[in-house]
């Protein structure tokens, strides 16, 4: 049971050349191929101009619309097509600057956003427009703010129409429209 | 002599099979890093030169997309200078309709639209008129919203900005 292996036959050093070659050109291609910054996407549209009959435009005025207007001092929401929750919010602005150079309250925005959506959860389109002028960085920084709940927020659930079971939302107002491009010159 | 230079090597002690476990399991970590790295659809953009993108907590997977790029300099698509910008603002005579449509980007991007429109036709695939926007986080909303009327005029109406992930 605990006879001693003889060191001839079975013993023999394990040939590495092969697997270091390997790791050699393993790490040569992941430094090679490996981009260092993490890019990823946010979605925006632009509206389309759509030529729609008479009775069809009526159907629309009743249909729910989510309106985000930058001002110099604050943000205006506008909601409209939800029956009670409809109406304007102000959200003035903080009045400390960010780096970008914008003093807007983005984290009351949000808040208000999240209020909105717990009473609609369905609805996923926000239409921006700006009366002033900004950097691209606050414009994502809004496009942040308006796409996703943050775990602060809570959970939200939604019905699925095709199984009746509840599910699970983590976004916000995905679909961000830029409106009013006819307008470049703020 | 010649033995030991061409002589056949003794089926004895020295002979044992190759072992390739390792081997093979170097090759499945391969396999699936590049399968993690190249997923369907999503694409691996590297950003553009002299640029600084902007921060985001949030984001999706780049889609391919016409790789569209404003820096502080001018409006490139794909590496190509389109319209030079002074201060990251377009200059006077570079636009048209009241300075919502930028003259020589608008070309060019319809240019590409007809060409992927065509394309599209033959190998039976719908255009889905996506742009890949990388854009300096200094550039005024006033050029973004430019270049945007532009692409939008030209068929392009679905737009990825790139953005880093925080």
């Amino acid at each position: 049971m605990f006879v001693k292996r003889s060191h001839t036959a079975h013993d023999f050093e394990l040939n590495l050349t092969p697997i270091i070659d390997c790791f050699v050109t393993l790490i040569c291609f992941m430094l090679l191929s490996a981009t260092y910054i993490n890019l990823v996407g946010l979605d925006a549209k632009v509206p389309v101009t759509v030529i729609v009959p008479a009775s069809a435009e009526k159907k629309d005025e009743a249909k729910f619309k989510l309106e985000l207007n930058v001002k110099a001092k604050g943000v205006e929401l506008v909601v409209s097509g939800a029956g009670s929750l409809s109406g304007k919010k102000w959200i003035p602005a903080a009045g400390q600057k960010a780096s970008t150079g914008s003093d807007q309250d983005l984290v009351k925005l949000h808040q208000e956003l999240v209020k909105i959506k717990r009473e609609r959860p369905k609805e996923f389109s926000v239409h921006f427009n700006s009366e002033i002028d900004m950097q691209y960085e606050e414009l994502v920084r809004i496009m942040d703010t308006t796409r996703n709940l943050s775990p602060a927020d809570g959970q939200l659930a939604i019905v699925d129409e095709r199984n009746g079971q509840q599910v699970k939302v983590d976004l916000l107002f995905p679909d961000f429209v830029i409106a009013n491009l006819g307008t470049a010159n703020p | 002599m010649r033995a030991g230079m061409f002589g056949k090597r003794r089926r004895g002690d020295q002979d044992f099979p190759l072992q390739i476990t390792s081997l093979i399991d170097t090759l499945v970590i391969i396999l699936v890093f590049m399968l993690m790295t190249v997923g369907s659809g999503s694409i691996n953009l590297e950003p553009a030169s002299n640029i600084i993108l902007p921060w985001s907590s949030q984001g999706a997977e780049l889609t391919q997309g016409v790789k569209l790029i404003a820096k502080t300099n001018g409006i490139y698509i794909d590496q190509e200078l389109i319209v030079p910008l002074q201060n990251a603002v377009t200059p006077g005579g570079t636009t048209s309709e009241n300075g919502k449509k930028i003259v020589h980007l608008f070309t060019k991007l319809a240019t590409i639209a007809r060409d992927s429109k065509s394309a599209a036709e033959k190998s039976g695939v719908k255009f889905e008129g996506k742009i890949l926007f990388q854009a300096d986080k200094s550039i005024p909303l006033k050029t973004v919203k430019q270049v945007l009327y532009t692409a939008a005029r030209a068929g392009f109406n679905d737009f990825k900005f790139a953005v880093i992930r925080q």
